[in-house]
């Protein structure tokens, strides 16, 4: 027969209220995706930022802030403050402690792409995200004059293919170069395998390349059509690279880190400046903190506010359901009875929103994931819940239960206080 | 027994038989408030069908709430179905208003989310004694019962598409269910135009007869007194 159980009575008052109950766990919803999606992002931010360099003990350049040293190089932000002369570099690239050096030059720029000189030993040697070597999606890196590897984010953004034709513009610029090496063009011979580090944002060229391109720019002046210097004419073997920018550095044991840093620091030939990558990430990720923290209390102070939200549609409707109540009194029902019913409800809205911000959440994940690697190298970790989830999904679904008692409570008082005879 | 005590049992006997015996009672909210409702003293028996009057504002309905044991009184004796009120807690209270009442309102008796069925059924939802009264076969004893007050027809539709007066009859419905020892109806009929009340009131002596269920009728509407076994007033100065 159709006797309904305090449980299915909870129910149909619900879905008798169910466009209000309909946004309340919408807005609960809202709330989650948005507290999940922020911590998701400081998650992968923070392993993005921290895992971008990987198994270089040093990293070198001309004398400047260690903060500065590390963005131009690692973040491919700002710029260098001076160059490193090439006998310099070959010193401590034959330094006993040294096992191997990746030599890594700036200035150039590819429509607001970074461009890199370098060499093989960057493709060898270079580490991201605790040891994964670069790879490459198609093509290779050719150590010959002329020809470009492209990092994933650039080939994809500026959907460049293999044997694409780039032109280079000098000095690192936003958008489209103002001065152009247009008569040097470069063949894309190789396309990296996105990293979702800022490694997917730039060019990657030979030291000579990058040699050649300013061949014609001894001057330090813009060459004329009288001083320019075809592409044709310029052979690998005549360049000689007499500077780059800065280079990372692997030691033969750890130990030698510190000692080696000192014994750069204080190099007499030439000024320069020699951090530990890792060190200085923590230290500028730390200096990011307030960031995360102020993220993380907006998130919350959402949440809140969803549950407010919750905790008000609740007031509001109890004064309408006082006769109700009253009803549910005269059949012999206990207050306690009308607070679980209260209370039910609260929990089920609340688990409701918890469970559809969830599932929004998890199916927007792997889009946004996507995205975010993409456009902005931030990478999210791959596990969609992580403890740190799975606590705000409790301290929440908690938060919202607490905030359930409130209405409750107050329902509780009501049937008290009425007993049978509402006037209302 | 001694014959000292003869007064005593019989009273005893009285309070176990009656449907309702109250003896001094004093009711106020709180301590140190004004009286609200004095009764010196009141027996109803069984199977009585008792017209309770009196104006507005008299206490008639503190007086419902009394019986029902949603309130207590500060002082005197309140026995209802041979069981004295006052010694049970107050979840004991709502217990046993669930077992052996029922009760009407004066109008907005049903729940509007749930249908008629559901409404009446709701009854058995907090009480195993009604549940057991009924029996096995709850679709016939529904049926029966409405059959009675003539909503049969009405069973699966929607609260709101009732009349006042339908309304009415289902809440009647949803008291009597299980039969139930004593109806408390604070003015049913007042919603009601003159012609349904006298209908809606024969048909709730038809059923509480067959039940054997006695009736506490609050109204203050005196030209319905004539069709009540006893009557008596409250607050009347």
């Amino acid at each position: 027969m159709n006797q309904l159980g305090w449980r299915q009575v909870a129910l149909k008052s619900i879905w008798n209220r169910r466009l209000t109950s309909a946004l309340t766990i919408i807005s609960i919803a809202l709330s989650i995706i948005l507290l999940l999606t922020v911590n998701q992002v400081r998650r992968g931010g923070e392993e993005g930022f921290t895992q971008a360099i990987s198994q270089v003990d040093l990293i070198v350049g001309a004398r400047s802030g260690p903060l500065n040293l590390l963005l131009y190089t690692v973040f491919n932000m700002g710029s260098p403050s001076n160059n490193i002369s090439w006998k310099t570099y070959e010193h401590f690239n034959s330094h006993p402690s040294v096992e191997w050096t990746i030599p890594y030059s700036l200035g150039d720029g590819h429509r607001g792409f970074r461009v890199v000189g370098t060499d093989a030993r960057f493709f060898q040697h270079y580490r991201f995200r605790g040891g994964q070597q670069l790879q490459f999606a198609s093509g290779k890196y050719k150590e010959e004059l002329w020809s470009v590897v492209l990092g994933a984010t650039v080939a994809k953004k500026l959907s460049y293919a293999l044997d694409h034709k780039v032109v280079l513009a000098h000095g690192a610029t936003t958008g489209d170069g103002v001065i152009k090496h247009d008569d040097k063009p470069f063949q894309v011979t190789g396309i990296l395998e996105s990293t979702g580090t800022v490694l997917d944002h730039a060019l990657y060229i030979s030291l000579e390349s990058m040699e050649a391109l300013h061949l014609d720019w001894q001057s330090g002046a813009v060459p004329t059509a009288a001083t320019a210097i075809p592409a044709d004419q310029i052979k690998k073997e005549d360049l000689k690279v007499e500077q780059l920018t800065s280079f990372f550095l692997r030691t033969k044991s750890r130990i030698e880190t510190l000692r080696l840093q000192r014994e750069i620091n204080t190099y007499q030939e030439e000024a320069l400046s020699a951090i530990i990558p890792g060190v200085v990430l923590s230290e500028l990720w730390r200096g990011l903190d307030y960031v995360d923290k102020s993220l993380k209390a907006i998130s919350w102070i959402v949440v809140l506010v969803g549950f407010v939200g919750m905790m008000i549609a609740l007031l509001a409707g109890l004064n309408e359901r006082r006769r109700e109540m009253a009803v549910f009194r005269a059949l012999g029902a206990g207050p306690r009875v009308i607070f679980g019913l209260l209370f039910f409800e609260s929990t089920l809205l609340t688990l409701m929103g918890v469970l559809l911000g969830l599932v929004i959440q998890g199916l927007v994940f792997v889009l946004v994931s996507q995205l975010l690697s993409i456009h902005f190298g931030i990478y999210l970790s791959a596990a969609w819940i992580s403890w740190s989830e799975m606590l705000i999904i409790i301290f929440t679904s908690l938060i919202g239960s607490l905030m359930g008692l409130i209405p409750a409570l107050r329902a509780y008082r009501y049937t008290l206080k009425d007993g049978l005879s509402v006037s209302i | 027994m001694s014959p000292t005590n003869s007064n005593h049992t019989e009273s005893q006997r009285s309070r176990a038989d009656s449907a309702v015996w109250i003896e001094d009672l004093d009711f106020s909210y709180g301590e140190n408030q004004p009286s609200i409702l004095k009764i010196g003293k009141l027996s109803i028996l069984q199977g009585q069908r008792v017209f309770v009057f009196g104006p507005s504002g008299s206490g008639k309905s503190t007086f419902l709430e009394l019986v029902a044991g949603v309130l207590t009184p500060k002082k005197g004796a309140l026995w209802i179905l041979g069981q004295d009120l006052l010694k049970l807690s107050a979840s004991e209270r709502d217990q046993f208003r669930a077992d052996h009442l029922g009760y009407i309102f004066q109008s907005f008796n049903l729940i509007p989310y749930l249908t008629v069925r559901e409404n009446i059924l709701l009854a058995l939802n907090v009480s195993p004694r009604k549940k057991k009264n009924v029996g096995p076969d709850v679709g016939a004893t529904l049926l029966c019962l409405t059959q009675g007050l003539g909503v049969d027809q009405l069973l699966d539709r929607p609260v709101n598409q009732l009349s006042v007066g339908q309304q009415q009859r289902v809440a009647a419905a949803r008291a009597l269910i299980g039969s139930p020892g004593l109806i408390l109806a604070d003015e049913p009929t007042s919603a009601l135009d003159f012609d349904h009340r006298e209908k809606f009131i024969q048909s709730l002596f038809t059923v509480a007869e067959a039940q054997k269920t006695t009736i506490l009728f609050v109204s203050h509407d005196r030209t319905l007194e004539k069709l009540f076994d006893f009557s008596f007033g409250i607050g009347a100065k």
